[in-house]
């Protein structure tokens, strides 16, 4: 596994404390769904974050519009290091890693749940269904205000959408689950995609069950060696009681039925 | 870089990568420029321990740490808690997966066996019988709990000659005894360790800490990363004091070149490199490369 070094294209707070980073390389092969792990000169652990999207200008022949792109939150000393950086700075990271979502059919009808942050990872399985005029995509999208949520509209606006801040100051109140169970009803999907936080992918998980509709997550957890699947750290418990799956190697990205997320 | 002879094996450098720090899965460079150490492995697959297994910690950021050592006044103050409950697949599926690829990349390889009783350290040598060609040495990893008498064997002398004794009667190959720091004299573990047949020493394994955190978090688990370095200097410093010849394999919290240096200044056969191993896929060839511009030129 190669580091690779990266100038930043762009670093923009697009929400409080919220930052989009742009970076100058493709991620050749790239699945949606998959992670990069950037390496902090003040962290030990190297900093996992979805991908949200890497294309090359092939058509033009130009590698200097090749960009890759990360969301984050500034929340710790590696986060906060990185909403630092300036554009035409150097960044290392290694990836991408993990096993990305299932996108290898075109289900007919799909629906898309991100909580938070969590659009991230939704963002390159929508770029990818979007191009597939057989399918019809339906999103979810749920956030604490409306400042973040009318961030995460600006990134992926073509679908139909339900939306939901926590204080109801943009769309429904509450949370973007409480909304699902009447959307699968109405929609009858064949395929849910889902990012967000644990309690939002546990609830996900239940009301995806109780539906019968399969459902693929992507999950979050600490890493303690990025994703290298050296650590044994990023540990989630399998849905049958038999041990652990690795977030990094089997994951992050599962099938619901697959993982405990209580 | 100059060469090392180690157990009668040439290494291309004097050093290693500290188990539990890669996993299992090797690549042709670990297995040409360093001594690759994979994950403890024991009888049978254990599972591990629940969430939260790893933190990452700052000393700034700890309210209270209790712990055999003085943590206080350490130069560098970062560091890493795990808590991880050695999840390992087992010695069957060790020999499955991995030891055709150890034999076919020439990897050097050290073996790390744990146990919670001594059966379970001896199933896994004569389980490994027929496999030692791949391997130069065995880590007898002493620092697991004893479940019938409910100690770490590592820190008691006795149980440290019981198991050595009983298992240098198993192999030839040499057996390196990696010692817990969690000890009041870790020089009388060393002392069983060679009266009972071992042929060299590692030191040392993760500090046993509880913290509080100022965020509220408590954490428990072992200290590892550049916070404990002073420590495994000092032990080192204490153990080539008392035994000037048995070969020692040292590490705990190595970062940099000049780390390496001293640690083989204070009397270190080879290093290892842990938890830096985290930090990035190259880490450690960066630290050699290092090493070798600074000092071992000429």
């Amino acid at each position: 596994m190669n580091v690779i070094s990266a100038e930043v294209v762009k670093n923009e707070e697009i929400a409080p404390d919220t930052f989009r980073l742009i970076l100058r390389c493709h991620l050749r092969g790239f699945i949606p769904g998959q992670f990069i792990s950037i390496c902090c000169p003040n962290t030990i652990f190297p900093r996992p974050f979805s991908i949200a999207g890497s294309f090359f200008a092939k058509s033009l022949g130009r590698s200097d519009l090749s960009e890759t792109t990360i969301m984050f939150k500034r929340i710790g000393a590696g986060t906060t290091w990185l909403s630092q950086v300036k554009p035409r700075e150097k960044i290392e990271f290694f990836g991408p890693l993990g096993n990305g979502f299932d996108i290898s059919s075109s289900w007919e009808k799909i629906i898309f749940v991100a909580g938070g942050i969590g659009i991230a990872s939704i963002i390159p399985v929508i770029d990818h269904y979007q191009l597939k005029p057989s399918v019809q995509g339906f999103l979810y999208r749920g956030a604490k205000t409306r400042a973040e949520l009318l961030l995460y509209h600006y990134f992926c606006s073509d679908y139909d959408a339900v939306d939901s801040t926590d204080d109801g100051s943009f769309g429904q109140k509450g949370q973007i689950t409480e909304y699902l169970s009447e959307g699968i009803n109405r929609i009858k999907p064949n395929m849910i995609f889902a990012c967000g936080p644990r309690p939002m992918l546990a609830e996900v998980k239940r009301i995806t069950i109780e539906h019968d509709i399969p459902c693929q997550i992507c999950v979050e957890e600490i890493m303690a060696c990025g994703g290298q699947g050296h650590c044994c750290g990023c540990a989630i418990k399998r849905a049958d009681g038999n041990g652990y799956l690795s977030v990094c190697q089997a994951g992050p990205v599962f099938d619901a039925k697959e993982v405990a997320l209580e | 870089m100059k060469k090392t002879v180690f157990f009668g094996q040439e290494l291309p450098n004097p050093f290693a990568i500290a188990s539990g720090t890669w996993g299992y899965d090797i690549n042709e460079r670990i297995a040409k420029e360093v001594v690759f150490t994979p994950k403890s492995v024991k009888y049978l697959e254990t599972p591990g321990n629940p969430q939260p297994r790893t933190s990452e910690v700052i000393r700034d950021d700890i309210l209270e740490i209790s712990a055999p050592y003085s943590i206080g006044d350490l130069a560098d103050k970062r560091g890493m808690v795990n808590c991880i409950g050695l999840q390992q697949p087992g010695i069957d599926a060790v020999i499955e997966k991995y030891i055709q690829q150890y034999r076919s990349l020439g990897a050097k390889v050290i073996l790390s066996v744990a146990g919670n009783a001594e059966p379970d350290y001896v199933y896994v040598i004569v389980k490994f019988g027929t496999c030692e060609d791949a391997v130069i040495a065995y880590e007898i990893n002493v620092s697991c709990p004893n479940v019938e008498r409910g100690l770490v064997f590592g820190t008691d002398p006795d149980m440290t000659f019981d198991l050595v004794e009983t298992l240098r009667k198993l192999t030839q190959k040499p057996l390196i005894v990696k010692l817990t720091p969690n000890v009041e004299n870790i020089c009388d573990i060393v002392s069983a360790a060679i009266e009972a047949g071992a042929d060299a020493i590692s030191l040392i394994n993760t500090i046993l800490v509880k913290a509080r955190m100022k965020d509220g978090r408590e954490i428990r688990g072992g200290l590892s990363g550049p916070m404990i370095f002073p420590i495994a200097c000092g032990l080192l410093r204490q153990v080539r004091r008392e035994f000037p010849d048995i070969p020692i394999i040292a590490g705990g919290g190595v970062w940099s070149a000049e780390d390496a240096r001293l640690m083989f200044d204070l009397g270190a056969t080879l290093v290892f490199v842990g938890t830096l191993n985290f930090t990035r896929p190259d880490a450690i060839f960066r630290l050699i490369d290092k090493y070798d511009s600074l000092f071992a030129r000429g």
